[in-house]
């Protein structure tokens, strides 16, 4: 019983950054084999051209106004996905630059990390642009097969092992998630993410099947955004693997899956809102709690991050649950917020300590050895704590209005004793850093680019702790999805 | 906030335009001080400066809108819209943001000029003047913002900066664990402040506080409603203005340089939370009537307890410290009295600002001189500094409650309040406290100034930047209470701050008499102890009670062990404990329980060779334990909380199918 | 043709006995395998869906096609990684591999 299959017409412009990205990531590839004596700073240089190609077709993109989905219903073309892909175009390309910096200080020669880097974001930008289940899981493996390679890019015995950690982890949570598509095909007919809001709009008899699909879903970006209980691979990869992977993965792979879990729920699941708000609610409290909680007794800085950032992704779901588009807005303003602090984080501690010294008692001090980094330092931690004026605070008022507005008052009185809870443990960070006499000989790396690269998102935390409305502007346009 | 912004609802805004500005002056010399500071002669001081100079000029010209009887204005602008949801920037000025707007520039130049040359030579010279700045902004966006989340950013951003300023000589351990006590201490408050905004919010759909107010007196809020703001909120004003039981910070805030303890303790910071209570003052009087007996209970406890234990204090900065925590529970009582104590409660801590921002710079001249905070490391200093102490004496004399001194103005009118409106206890409390207000001031002058030099070196008078603010700061405590010297028929303040219709209470000779008569005696049982110095202080004869003051009734020590050390030690081991039982418990149990028991019977066994280890072996495991069991490294074990997860989920699910 | 809801049973089987590898095997190998297993029920259940419903444009065989090739990724991925761990540890039992954890 094949039927006739017309051809879809084919509009490629949508994903050109995508198609730069993946065909420059090869490019490379094949250059290094073919040059084998190219240095790393030039694959630096061509990664970052790549990446500021792909992202000066996204700003084109800003302004398309052509069908809302294109290749045949796969690819979405509204403002979110151009918003997300500029965000993960530049957290790419300072995760380019720290991960040059990272293995030409330590002498290892890594010339497939800058194609592996730009393959995972293509995955991530085409998650993100993603309004077809099936390619929201193939771009969703696109990026977990990257990042599980570049986590184990390391001779330190660590890596390996938040490598196969994981990797084994990563392929079990994303055969829920394929089991989790193929029901919800079952159920409604169809993979598209548009034509499963239709057919769930309606009366259904697939209703059960979509709701249990839609728990798989949730399981495999709740992995990927490091919800709890689908977190434990976080603090493990994220103490093992290189600091300038880290740095990357932390920030774009919990903005990747946020735009998909995101675009998913509000628009295939949104007739179901009712019944998976409060179970989100749940999933997101926990998170808060456990995650701030477990920060408290952590004694490693890269550790301590990781179960920082379970807990941020708790306060981004609280966003989610108000399903809405206040929720929407104030969800993908505190994912800009997020990327740019953790991404900072992780600089000031690739400087700090490389991949070695990541104990926190070897931060005692630092600003007696280094001003600058110890500052840039209290304002990513101030910010993560949500402190004014920073980004931060101005993502955790907003995702918490939504909240409340949105009828969810007992999230919100979870998630701010959750933060106050937070705050102590990035206040004690700040207190090693300026009050405590350094303990060991801790020599900072002064290399100026990478500082530089430290600064940037240093900057915009500030700019967008006092004029949010830079974002929430394009967000008024770019938190309505069209399928 | 832009200058295009839209006007104003309760009419033109003219003159008041400018508040915005006063607050955004700071904040820009903040900015200028970091970036420039370093390069510029003077360390970049003059900017701040001038800064707060031409913010206390346009503060006068926004008062002098209200001296004209007028109204209420607000500006506001889109600050960023989320969906639906607008946040504002924006400014409501009414005769008390004027008022305040007066009062912090003013002090903020003083201490400013002030630290020109106290601070001369510090390291951090540049910093300390770039943050002060800040603290100010901070401080005037507390006092200018027409909505909780715009007064939230100050009121945090001053947690902040607080933080920064006591911590400044932080080579010292002294003074950074006072900073982190005063962050940590105010903080606390703030829990119940941010669910307090949230109540309010959640409650009156807006963030907007004359919409606030409006929607309240409409009627539109439930009782409960509101008596649950009002409490909360009040948490907020506990924790910063220092009201028992969380005071313990702002003695300990003594650990900054002088002219910051002036600036916290008389118009930033402590001053925001009264402030807070009314500006909120709808919220307060439309709850359940209980809450302003329980805001007049915490207020007058801890108007007595602090007033009595700043009698006992030898550092001359813990003795101010003390007494204003003494003297913002005063504006906390008078705002308890309900709408009659409005305008008084306020009147006090205008007043109080003057005279304390005074006396703290006064004690900081003293200090600068003889290099010691110790007041038995003084005495006999009126003669080599004649300035400071003539000063320090009408400061004292105001704070005391002497006429015609401001401070007998504004105290007066809280203790006849209180007597009008039958709060006899409130009214009983504040009287003592007045004497005993008098008495230890009485005696600070004395020990300071009075008798002989028993400190080191020939301490000489202070440089013309530190003695011209406290001239000037002294001519104010002595004109400011003019403002509402009802005696006179003066009511130019009650006209600027009041609520409702603000009836005010003609001058009552009587009680004049009784509160000046208290403050005399106060002073003469101060002469008579302390007129002589003697290496023993007379009010050790007390005995205990003077072992519990000296203790801070034991506060601290409870706090140490009730909060601060499980806190410390025993957060993780909580946590290790529901991990150990709760979480593992499903996967391990029996396993464990065998362990266990094989472990204590080898425990056991081995105890008789050697006890130390295996005692030390355990505390650690312990310690170590939940995180061990639940993070345990094995991905196999990780899979399996993953699959639980999932199965909740479904379960989850199906409960909502 | 198989009757749908006896498939769907098949193709959970396969999957729980999957799910079980992961969780009760020890050898990386093994544990890969039952990854394997996993995906391949899903394919079941995308086949039998698609001609369950009679889909025109086939998305649910198509799919599968997808994730046999995903698959085969993962698994090349995969072989490398305890390759490298077992260089490092000389072991492949995944129970043993435990340097990174509270």
């Amino acid at each position: 019983m094949i039927a006739q299959i017309s051809p879809p017409e084919l509009d490629f412009l949508p994903v050109a950054p995508e198609l730069v990205l993946a065909g420059g990531g090869m490019a490379i590839m094949l250059a290094e084999a073919a040059l084998p004596r190219v240095t790393s700073r030039v694959l630096l240089i061509a990664s970052l051209l790549i990446v500021a190609g792909a992202a000066g077709i996204t700003v084109a993109l800003w302004g398309w106004d052509g069908e809302p989905t294109v290749l045949a219903g796969m690819v979405a073309t509204d403002r979110f996905a151009v918003l997300i892909r500029g965000v993960l175009l530049a957290v790419a390309a300072i995760g380019a630059v720290y991960g040059h910096h990272q293995f030409d200080r330590a002498g290892e020669r890594r010339p497939e990390f800058f194609p592996l880097l730009l393959f995972a974001t293509t995955g991530m930008t085409l998650i993100a642009a993603a309004s077809d289940l099936i390619l929201t899981f193939l771009a969703l493996e696109i990026l977990s097969l990257s990042l599980y390679v570049l986590a184990g890019f390391s001779r330190r015995v660590t890596a390996s092992e938040a490598s196969m950690k994981y990797f084994l982890l990563g392929a079990f949570s994303s055969a829920f998630f394929l089991y989790g598509v193929a029901l919800a095909y079952g159920a409604t007919g169809t993979t598209s993410i548009g034509g499963i809001a239709r057919a769930l709009s309606g009366p259904s008899e697939g209703l059960p099947l979509a709701m249990v699909a839609a728990a798989l879903l949730a399981v495999g970006f709740s992995f990927k955004v490091a919800a709890v209980p689908f977190h434990m691979w976080t603090p493990d990869v994220y103490q093992g693997a290189p600091t300038a992977v880290v740095g990357f993965m932390s920030a774009a792979t919990k903005v990747a899956a946020f735009a998909a879990l995101i675009r998913v729920f509000n628009v295939a699941f949104l007739p179901l809102s009712w019944d998976w708000t409060p179970i989100v609610g749940v999933l997101a409290a926990v998170t808060m709690v456990v995650g701030s909680l477990l920060a408290i007794a952590q004694t490693d800085v890269k550790r301590m991050l990781a179960y920082s950032s379970i807990a941020h992704a708790g306060f981004i779901l609280t966003g989610v649950m108000a399903a809405n588009q206040e929720g929407i807005a104030s969800a993908t303003f505190y994912l800009v917020a997020y990327a740019l602090m953790i991404v900072g984080a992780f600089g000031v501690v690739l400087l700090v300590s490389g991949d070695e010294r990541t104990s926190l008692s070897s931060y005692a001090g630092l600003a007696v050895r280094s001003p600058l980094l110890a500052a840039l330092l209290s304002l990513f931690l101030l910010s993560l704590a949500g402190i004014p004026p920073t980004a931060g605070f101005m993502a955790k008022v907003s995702v918490f209005r939504a909240a409340v507005d949105a009828g969810h008052t007992w999230v919100v009185i979870v998630a701010v004793l959750a933060s106050v809870v937070a705050a102590f443990f990035y206040l004690r960070v700040i207190v090693l850093v300026y009050m405590k006499e350094p303990e060991e000989e801790l020599q900072p790396d002064r290399s100026p680019l990478p500082a530089l690269t430290v600064a940037v998102p240093a900057v915009a935390t500030l700019v967008l702790g006092v004029f949010p409305g830079l974002v929430f502007g394009l967000l008024e346009t770019a938190s309505i999805f069209r399928w | 906030m832009v200058a295009a912004a839209e006007t104003a609802v309760n009419g033109e805004a003219g003159t008041t335009a400018l508040a915005w500005i006063v607050t955004v002056l700071p904040l820009v010399s903040f900015f200028l001080i970091v970036l420039f500071g370093k390069r510029l002669p003077g360390g970049g001081a003059w900017i701040g400066i001038v800064a707060v100079g031409a913010g206390l000029v346009m503060s006068l010209v926004v008062l002098s809108h209200f001296i004209g009887g007028g109204e209420a204005t607000e500006l506001s602008e889109d600050w960023f819209r989320v969906g639906d949801l607008r946040f504002e920037l924006g400014q409501y000025v009414d005769g008390l943001t004027a008022v305040m707007l007066v009062v912090v520039t003013t002090v903020s130049l003083c201490v400013q000029v002030y630290s020109l040359g106290y601070m001369r030579g510090d390291a951090r010279f540049t910093w300390f003047y770039a943050v002060i700045s800040l603290f100010t902004g901070s401080m005037l966006n507390v006092v200018i913002a027409n909505n909780l989340l715009q007064l939230l950013v100050g009121w945090e951003l001053m947690g902040v900066c607080s933080y920064l300023l006591i911590g400044h000589w932080w080579e010292e351990k002294e003074n950074s664990d006072s900073a982190i006590k005063a962050f940590i201490t105010t903080r606390i408050g703030d829990v119940p402040f941010l669910f307090g905004i949230f109540v309010l919010i959640v409650a009156t759909g807006t963030a907007n506080i004359p919409e606030i107010t409006g929607a309240i007196g409409g009627g539109a809020i439930s009782r409960g409603l509101l008596t649950a703001g009002a409490l909360l909120l009040f948490g907020g004003a506990i924790g910063k203005s220092a009201q028992f039981p969380l005071h313990v910070w702002l003695p300990d805030a003594m650990a900054g340089p002088t002219p910051v303890s002036a600036l916290i303790h008389a118009a930033t910071m402590v001053a925001a939370g009264v402030y807070l209570v009314g500006r909120m003052f709808s919220v307060f009087v439309n709850a359940d009537p209980w809450v302003l007996t329980f805001v007049a209970a915490i207020g007058a406890t801890t108007m007595l307890i602090a007033a009595l234990l700043a009698m006992i204090q030898d550092d001359i900065k813990r003795v101010l410290a003390y007494s204003t925590v003494s003297q913002l529970a005063y504006m906390v009582a008078g705002l308890s009295l309900g709408p009659a104590g409005y305008t008084a409660g306020l009147f006090h801590l205008f007043t109080h600002a003057f005279f304390k921002a005074l006396l703290f710079l006064g004690s900081g001249s003293v200090i600068h001189a003889v290099h010691s905070n110790n007041m038995s490391e003084m005495g006999g200093l009126r003669r080599p500094m004649p300035v400071t102490f003539w000063t320090f004496l009408i400061g004292s004399a105001a704070l005391s409650g002497i006429p015609p001194l401001a401070g007998f103005w504004s105290k007066d009118e809280i203790i006849s309040t209180a007597f009008h409106e039958q709060h006899y206890i409130v009214w009983g409390i504040a009287l003592v406290t007045a004497v005993i207000t008098a008495f230890y001031m009485a005696r600070a002058v004395l020990l300071t100034f009075f008798g002989e030099y028993r400190g080191h070196g020939h301490p000489h008078e202070s440089p013309a930047t530190i003695t011209g603010p406290l001239v000037v700061l002294a001519g104010l405590s002595v004109v400011v209470g003019f403002l509402n010297a009802t005696a006179f028929d003066v009511t130019l303040f009650s006209e600027w701050v009041h609520f409702g219709e603000g009836e005010h209470l003609p001058f009552n000779y009587g009680f004049a008499a009784i509160s000046v008569v208290g403050a005399l005696a106060g002073i003469a049982v101060g002469y008579r102890l302390y007129a002589r110095w003697r290496e023993r202080d007379p009010l050790r004869r007390l005995g205990p009670a003077y072992t519990l003051l000296e203790r801070k009734y034991f506060l601290d020590d409870v706090y140490l062990r009730g909060v601060v050390r499980p806190i410390q030690y025993r957060a993780s081991a909580a946590v290790n404990w529901s991990n150990r039982f709760i979480l593992d418990g499903i996967v391990h149990t029996f396993a464990w329980t065998a362990r266990q028991f094989s472990r204590l019977v080898e425990v056991v066994d081995r105890r008789v060779v050697d006890r130390g280890v295996n005692t030390a072996a355990g505390l650690t495991g312990f310690t170590g334990g939940i995180l061990r069991y639940i993070q345990s490294g094995n991905v196999q074990r990780y899979a399996v909380f993953l699959f639980v997860g999932v199965i909740l989920l479904a379960i989850g699910i199906s409960i909502r199918a | 043709m198989i009757r749908l809801p006896l498939v769907l049973f098949f193709s959970a089987g396969l999957f729980s006995v999957g799910v079980y590898g992961v969780l009760a095997r020890r050898n990386a190998v093994l544990v890969l395998m039952s990854i394997e297993l996993m995906l391949n029920a899903v394919n079941v259940n995308l086949v039998a869906f698609s001609q369950l419903l009679r889909d025109t444009i086939l998305a649910g065989q198509v799919f599968a096609l997808f994730v046999i090739t995903v698959a085969a990724a993962e698994v090349g991925i995969g072989l490398a990684i305890v390759i490298l761990i077992y260089r490092n540890r000389e072991t492949i039992n995944i129970d043993e591999v435990n340097l990174l954890k509270w």
